[in-house]
């Protein structure tokens, strides 16, 4: 049961990274990249 | 900083937001550029940025498709100008590891880093291994992500290459 819940988080995270990675490839927008000028 | 308000101004008093978006980045690793801006997708480098330049900017390079000559990269060496980040010297001499992906999220974004394949290495490995297989992993330096989201990050040429060791 645990081990499942488990895979089961992995499995949504991984449906999180898809869908805001997809989200940026439709953007149409031109996106400006500004440096904040921070090191981190 | 200054430009990025001065950018922001511009982008409102020309109507442009469904059109271009701003975003504050990490640092981009070349400090001696700055403030610098990364224009994607066709990752064009302006350096030395003063606010001034910032309606020109949007003038010139979204409503007219020009690039700035005067605000590109000129290497000291060669003398040559260099329109995009990725050809310049200073960068394809090296390999940005731990922050390589700073000029490319904003850090204050949780989404943008999970675009990125953030934490899948972490959700593989609380989620999917052992403990021996996790030191077994280390030990073989196997630090890839999924292989398929490695695939779905490499169709976005904004984003990182596919990590080594897999």
């Amino acid at each position: 049961m645990k081990e499942n819940k488990r895979i089961s988080n992995y499995e949504k995270l991984k449906e999180i990274i898809r869908q805001e990675n997809l989200k940026r490839q439709k953007d149409p927008r031109i996106i400006l990249k500004v440096s904040a000028g921070t090191c981190g | 900083m200054e430009i990025i308000e001065a950018l922001e101004k511009a982008i409102q008093s020309k109507n442009l937001e469904e059109k271009v978006a701003l975003k504050i980045t990490g640092c981009h690793g070349f400090c001696e550029a700055e403030p610098n801006i990364i224009i994607h997708p066709e990752n064009i480098f302006y350096q030395k940025l003063q606010p001034k330049d910032a309606q020109e900017i949007l003038t010139k390079i979204i409503e007219q498709g020009e690039i700035i000559e005067r605000l590109l990269y000129i290497d000291p060496q060669n003398k040559k100008t260099y329109p995009k980040e990725k050809e310049i010297p200073f960068y394809t001499k090296q390999k940005r590891i731990v922050l390589g992906d700073n000029a490319l999220l904003d850090p204050t974004d949780i989404t943008d880093y999970f675009a990125l394949g953030g934490y899948s290495a972490l959700g593989k490995v609380l989620s999917t291994m052992s403990p021996e297989q996790v030191i077994e992993s280390v030990k073989k330096r196997d630090f890839a992500v999924e292989e398929e989201l490695v695939s779905l990050l490499e169709t976005n040429g904004n984003l990182r290459a596919k990590p080594k060791g897999k």
